[in-house]
């Protein structure tokens, strides 16, 4: 028989979450605007990016919805002061799947056994 | 006669100041992500600028001509659907600075321009202007 020596890994893929904050809080936007923008990692490791829909955009932009699976227990995450330091929408993601990168928009994050799973929207164009 | 080629080849290259990548429609998907680009086309028909009987031969016509810039949003968890709003001013500002857009070669002027939406989203990702201008191809 022959032997084969199957890797699989659970999690093969790189995931990074990046937030972008104002340098500058303030009620007026142009203000806001005015100062550089704060980036914070979220989380960088190992993770899985998957789908389970199909591609749509019809006459429109194509979109995909993706998700991304993370190794992370949800009670795991933490907060830095008044900052929730979990995915949130409008964090970027960025999935580094062999020699192809993804970059998204976050939209959702829910919890899993023993893992946390965030939802986000792939857009073309 | 009526040449659209020639026209929009006029248009075109009177954009090229702008220095943005140009489209004659909203790309479905693109290669490389822009955070910044034109779209240029001519959405409704021409019109006939000449007396019944004399069609063609002084080739008056105008019509409109309709520009879009598009801005990446400045997406943050703290406002996901941002518009740079002042790098979409400053745009339309040095969009405006090109008219009148004159082309002798191909006897096509492109005057007037107006803003008819100055920030609206398109739900991709992206904030737009419209600016639209005549068209007449009689100089």
């Amino acid at each position: 028989m022959k032997r084969n020596t199957i890797v699989n890994d659970r999690y093969p893929h790189t995931i990074r979450i990046v937030r972008r904050n104002y340098g500058l809080e303030d009620i007026n936007p142009f203000v806001r605007a005015s100062a550089e923008v704060v980036e914070t990692e979220i989380y960088n490791g190992v993770g899985r990016a998957y789908t389970d829909t199909t591609t749509d955009g019809d006459s429109k932009v194509d979109t995909n919805k993706r998700k991304a699976s993370i190794p992370m227990r949800f009670d795991r995450w933490t907060t830095e002061g008044e900052e929730p330091m979990w995915p949130l929408d409008g964090d970027i993601i960025e999935a580094v799947m062999g020699n192809v990168t993804e970059v998204g928009r976050v939209k959702d994050f829910e919890p899993d056994n023993d893992r946390s799973i965030v939802y986000w929207e792939f857009v073309r164009g | 006669m009526l040449d659209i080629a020639k026209i929009k080849e006029s248009m075109y290259a009177g954009l090229e100041p702008m220095g943005l990548m140009i489209y004659s429609e909203r790309p479905e998907a693109t290669k490389e992500k822009r955070t910044e680009f034109l779209v240029a086309s001519l959405p409704v028909g021409f019109r006939s600028r000449e007396i019944g009987g004399q069609e063609g031969s002084y080739d008056a016509n105008v019509s409109t001509a309709r520009i879009e810039i598009f801005v990446k949003d400045d997406m943050k968890a703290s406002f996901p659907n941002e518009a740079a709003e002042l790098r979409l001013s400053e745009l339309t500002t040095s969009l405006l600075g090109l008219f009148p857009i004159i082309d002798r070669t191909n006897d096509v002027g492109f005057v007037k321009p107006r803003v008819l939406n100055s920030c609206s989203s398109d739900s991709n990702g992206y904030h737009y202007c419209v600016v639209q201008c005549t068209v007449s191809t009689l100089l």
